[in-house]
């Protein structure tokens, strides 16, 4: 106990005596306000266990996701398929937790895309002002005016079905709100006065966006994203039931409601919990966003 | 050092000069025709109240309003300095706001390295520890945040980081109206202290009649946009002034002050 | 209820004694505020102290407007006799505007900026007073009459951005003032503006509060502010109180903090080199 709470004051001390301290002490803060709120946590614990499904699938599934078994059709969930099977008699626990890589394949692709565009986009807008801004801000609002899956379906059908191509019509649609969002915060950081400092101090145009207004931007990109990953899912899902998202037979949660809607009736199973699982990660990632937005939006003073 | 040339170098006499500026923001003319000299290691203070555009004459002056008029600093148009890294460290700022003036995320260690690191000067841990000892803040205050000072603490850091560049002329948004009076005591023998040690060119803005007058020998006047009355010390300490305006401000902090003295001398 | 006055005495307008202010804390509660007593009658008392003084707090404290996580413990706290320790909100709530009120520093954050001078302070008569919107409307323009707006019907209408800082305070002057209440706090009413309008602002302050016999608590950290205009001066450091004393004594005053405030003000009649600084001494936290 005692060690415990030596530890504990050597983290949450207001007078740190080295570097390493300084910035351990830092994170600690972070770390603490995020673990205090029971919510977030079982945000990331979903999360996490997500993401471990997704790395270990080949290793967790107890049968072949692939494999189709027509003497097992629609067979309802039981100590050997324990979430039943589907109607080419695959196993659809196994369907699920390799479906989670293709889930975690597009949320990923598709933040990494929107998150740092979105925002490069933004700050540029909001630091420079004038005319940029004025065209930037033109080109997201006209990009935002279209209703995100609509706009998805387009680009779907003009590049044609496939999972990149879902993950690029779902990224195209989806950047115009970092844009808006780092520009915000852009325009309150651009005055302030350590931002003054650091341009009379002769730093670049490059080094005060990159060093001074970005660090800012990304806590709410973050928020944003992880609040986004619900939306995109379904969007995907949305693709998916529809028939252009990743083809057949790769397992895909959205893909697989789709198949299972014409049993949904009598072999609810089939449709319903994948579903679950859709339902299940988005909530994951929305407290998760809760959680984080609830660390991270101090305002800068 | 500086090579033969056919055009001589002459020091300029002035470490500032204003001839003429205007501000103007949309239709408001928030400085306007402002004329005023700034000799080398002069202290000029420039007082005014809210709306009197003494901020928006450092904005000027450092790039950050949109100017009209003549502005040299150290021989220099100021439009020029601003495009030279070079010529950007002799020209420091202290803002007024503690809380918004230093990095948030930054460990003050790190602040005091960004301005070395950008004008790519070197051996910066001697430089560090030796600006720190200059406002006298303990050496193990480097490791800490901003949030981990007082606001009199983060006013040194301000303070030690314009003069770590070592800059000619020091730019002073009122420094110390956001502090405690005590603090404001510590800080202003600070100023008054670096200016004697290095010389130092200042401009000096603030509203307090007392703190201005105890920092600058001379004083410029300003009320909305407008250069009312230059005034020396003196006529400050025996409540001499010849316009209006600036009786009328005499007036009113004296008035608190006179009253004060009487249950306080 | 202990008797320290004869029963002839009057009970005091406000009686604090031995309050403390408690926050949660890291490692544990916070003082904030520690074993602060003081009293008043219908007189003008400043508490005056640098920021972490509790001076705000304290005042806080008799309007009930601590934030939720304040824990407060007093044996003594009370207006006019009724004990506010474990006052509910909605109690408080029917104390304040009637019994007392409270002018803030900024005009431009108290005032609602979607209403109109002359909308908030009828609401405030007829949220306290139960006026028809008529009589209301009088009584506001009586009120931004007494507190010397010239032109009442012009400012009536104009909304808290259109106004300057002066005028803001004057309308919450009014707006505060509308029930009638006898006792009102002042929380560093003149920080926000400008020197030359400071003296206005206390002026009215003063004039309207002798002239209902109300009482007047007025915080700042300003001393040559407190001494001018006010009675009675309690000085705070670090949520206790160093000394209490007449304005007129201060030039008196025995605590060396006192003192130091006093001294380290730079001076407008003559210049001193080094201004002195006060040395805070723990010993008095003790």
């Amino acid at each position: 106990m005692r060690i415990v709470s030596t530890w504990l004051d050597w983290l949450t001390t207001d007078a740190p005596e080295s570097r390493l301290q300084g910035r351990l002490a830092q994170s600690y803060q972070t770390f603490y306000r995020f673990v205090r709120n029971p919510l977030a946590v079982c945000g990331l614990v979903i999360v996490a266990v997500l993401v471990g499904l997704a790395i270990f699938a080949p290793l967790l599934v107890p049968y072949d996701p692939l494999a189709t078994d027509l003497g097992s059709r629609l067979l309802p969930p039981s100590a050997s398929h324990w979430f039943g099977t589907d109607h080419l008699g695959r196993d659809i626990f196994s369907r699920v937790i390799s479906g989670s890589r293709v889930t975690l394949t597009i949320v990923l692709l598709v933040a990494i895309l929107i998150g740092p565009i979105g925002m490069a986009i933004g700050i540029v807008a909001g630091y420079f002002g004038g005319t940029t801004d004025r065209f930037l801000m033109g080109v997201t609002d006209v990009v935002m005016a279209f209703p995100r899956l609509i706009l998805a379906l387009a680009f779907v059908a003009v590049l044609g079905p496939g999972l990149e191509n879902a993950v690029i019509a779902i990224a195209i649609t989806g950047w115009p709100a970092y844009a808006r969002l780092a520009r915000a915060e852009t325009l309150s950081l651009r005055q302030r006065e350590f931002v003054v400092a650091a341009r009379l101090q002769g730093a670049s145009v490059v080094r005060i966006l990159i060093r001074y207004i970005a660090p800012f931007c990304i806590p709410s990109v973050i928020i944003r994203l992880t609040l986004d990953m619900a939306g995109i899912i379904l969007i995907a899902a949305g693709l998916g039931f529809l028939g252009l998202g990743a083809q057949p037979p790769a397992a895909e949660w959205g893909a697989m409601v789709a198949a299972g809607r014409d049993y949904l009736i009598d072999k609810w199973w089939v449709a319903t919990l994948p579903g679950a699982a859709i339902f299940v990660v988005s909530l994951g990632f929305n407290l998760l966003g809760d959680g984080l937005r609830d660390v991270f939006d101090r305002r800068v003073n | 050092m500086k090579h033969a040339s056919s055009v001589p170098v002459t020091t300029p006499a002035n470490a500032l000069d204003v001839k003429n500026l205007c501000v103007t923001y949309g239709s408001a003319r928030v400085v306007n025709d402002v004329s005023f000299s700034v000799a080398h290691g002069e202290c000029l203070g420039l007082i005014g109240e809210s709306g009197s555009g003494k901020s928006t004459i450092l904005k000027a002056l450092t790039g950050t309003a949109p100017a009209a008029g003549m502005m040299e600093i150290l021989g220099m148009p100021a439009s020029a300095r601003a495009r030279d890294k070079r010529h950007t460290r002799s020209v420091q700022m202290v803002f007024q706001d503690p809380y918004a003036a230093l990095h948030p995320r930054h460990s003050v260690e790190r602040i005091l390295e960004e301005p070395l690191a950008i004008q790519g000067i070197g051996d910066r841990e001697a430089k560090i520890r030796a600006s720190l000892a200059s406002v006298g803040l303990p050496l193990g205050f480097r490791f800490r945040y901003p949030h981990q000072l007082s606001g009199g603490q983060r006013q040194r850091v301000a303070i030690a980081r314009a003069l770590i560049l070592e800059p000619e002329v020091l730019l002073l948004d009122e420094p110390t109206s956001a502090l405690d009076v005590s603090v404001q005591a510590e800080v202003l023998n600070l100023l008054a202290k670096l200016h004697r040690e290095r010389g130092l060119t200042m401009l000096f803005v603030g509203h307090d009649l007392g703190v201005i007058a105890h920092m600058c020998a001379r004083v410029i006047v300003l009320n909305k946009g407008e250069l009312v009355e230059t005034l020396m010390r003196d006529q400050i300490y025996s409540g001499q002034a010849t316009q209006p305006y600036t009786q009328q401000l005499l007036r009113a902090t004296n008035l608190e002050q006179r009253s004060a003295n009487r249950n306080m001398a | 209820m202990s008797h320290r006055e004869t029963p002839a005495a009057a009970e005091p307008l406000v009686a604090v004694e031995n309050l403390w202010i408690r926050f949660p804390g890291r490692r544990g509660p916070v003082a904030a505020v520690a074993g602060v007593s003081f009293s008043m009658g219908r007189e003008k008392l400043a508490i005056v102290g640098e920021s972490g003084s509790g001076k705000s707090l304290t005042a806080r404290t008799i309007m009930g407007l601590l934030p939720e996580a304040a824990e407060v413990t007093a044996d003594r706290l009370s207006l006019q006799g009724d004990d506010l320790r474990g006052l509910r909100e909605k109690d408080f709530a029917r104390l304040r505007g009637k019994r007392m009120a409270m002018i803030l520093q900024d005009p431009k954050q108290s005032l609602n900026p979607i209403m109109t001078a002359g909308q908030q302070i009828v609401e405030s008569c007829r949220l306290h007073l139960g006026d028809s919107r008529r009589s209301a409307r009088e009584r506001a323009l009586e009120l931004l009459h007494k507190v010397r707006i010239d032109n009442p019907q012009r400012v009536f209408g104009l909304y808290p951005h259109e106004v300057s800082g002066g005028m803001g305070q004057r309308i919450m002057i009014a707006m505060m003032l509308a029930a009638e209440p006898d006792l009102l706090v002042a929380d560093e009413p003149t920080s926000a503006l400008d020197v030359s309008v400071r003296a206005e602002v206390l002026d009215l302050i003063e004039s309207l509060v002798v002239e209902r016999g109300m009482g007047l608590i007025l915080i700042s950290h300003d001393l040559d502010l407190v001494s001018a205009y006010s009675d009675r001066v309690v000085v705070m450091y670090s949520g206790r109180v160093m000394e209490t004393l007449p304005a007129s004594e201060l030039a008196k005053a025995s605590h060396p903090y006192t003192r130091g405030l006093i001294g380290c003000r730079p001076p407008l009649d003559h210049r001193v080199e080094t201004l002195p600084v006060l040395k805070r001494d723990p010993a008095w936290l003790s």
